[in-house]
């Protein structure tokens, strides 16, 4: 995502990321961003909690009014009074294996098939673009 | 220090960590060597047309979904989209949350009320989604940035709010 800032800030294009990757945001020199310590998959907030979505965002957008000189922001905010779920992701050391038994490998696999989140979708798709043959289906979406 | 705060996760060395145990390619990581280069912003943000790039395999409901091997389209989402219309999708990340509620990885709501408020001057007519976690760079600097680039140009916005999962 970093790459893709640089490129829209040499167009001209201000942005602003919001990072829950703390290190990898600082390796990419992302432009500018804000920086939101939660579980990956949690950029914009938890669930059924639009208040706290919005102050995230909020506080995000706000950076670009702030010059150049803020360019990672850390915001204040706790998924929970505990920080025992950093243990949990990709493990410190490396991945959890059972004795005896090969590493778990818990990602999914990388279909080469799009991946649809309920059949009604595949079908509402393939409705949608004719069986996925023509030129939208490509990713130029419309 | 408030009791049990851990330091922010460092995916970079976790992730290689994990990946190595699993025999997968390692990811080539981007390290910038030069400091970036920042636009200035064109006008207030209240003046200001506000676009998306979101990374979490976000899709709408009809729309094609993404595959979960090196995808480096996008889609575009008209930013008046029903929120029960969005659907995420993603090899990488824990998905429960964001199938309960997309704003978790896509904040409608949240940029609806910026344009309610005043805070930003509108929203653009779309939102673009794509995958993330691509392993080749090139691909997503000749193939999948400039595409990208090019639509928020001709869709004249501002301000982008980019949102990786």
């Amino acid at each position: 995502m970093g790459l893709i800032a640089h490129q829209l800030e040499n167009a001209g294009i201000s942005t602003v990321s919001i990072s829950s990757a703390r290190d990898i945001t600082t390796a990419v020199k992302t432009p500018r961003a804000s920086f939101l310590d939660f579980p990956l998959g949690h950029t914009t907030g938890k669930p059924w909690d639009l208040d706290l979505s919005y102050e995230i965002v909020l506080q995000s957008v706000s950076l670009v009014e702030q010059g150049s000189g803020n360019k990672l922001k850390d915001l204040s905010h706790r998924w929970s009074d505990s920080d025992d779920w950093k243990d949990e992701v990709f493990p410190a050391g490396g991945p959890r294996q059972l004795e005896d038994q090969d590493v778990i490998d818990d990602r999914l696999e990388r279909w080469e098939e799009p991946q649809y989140q309920t059949q009604s979708d595949l079908e509402a798709s393939f409705q949608a673009h004719h069986g996925e043959e023509c030129e939208i289906c490509r990713g130029i979406d419309f | 220090m408030e009791r049990n705060r851990k330091p922010p996760i460092n995916y970079i060395e976790r992730i290689t960590a994990t990946y190595a145990a699993l025999g997968y390619e390692p990811y080539e990581w981007h390290f910038a060597d030069s400091e970036p280069e920042l636009a200035p912003i064109r006008k207030p943000l209240a003046e200001s047309r506000l676009g998306v790039i979101a990374t979490g395999g976000i899709y709408k409901t009809g729309q094609v979904a993404f595959t979960y091997k090196d995808d480096v389209t996008y889609r575009a989402i008209s930013s008046d989209v029903a929120e029960e219309d969005l659907r995420a999708t993603h090899f990488a990340y824990d998905l429960t949350d964001a199938r309960k509620d997309i704003n978790v990885v896509f904040p409608v709501g949240a940029l609806r009320m910026l344009q309610g408020k005043g805070i930003v001057g509108e929203l653009a007519p779309y939102f673009f989604t794509c995958m993330g976690g691509i392993y080749s760079q090139r691909r997503v600097i000749e193939e999948l940035a400039p595409v990208l680039v090019q639509r928020c140009l001709d869709d004249e916005i501002d301000v982008v709010l980019l949102i990786p999962v």
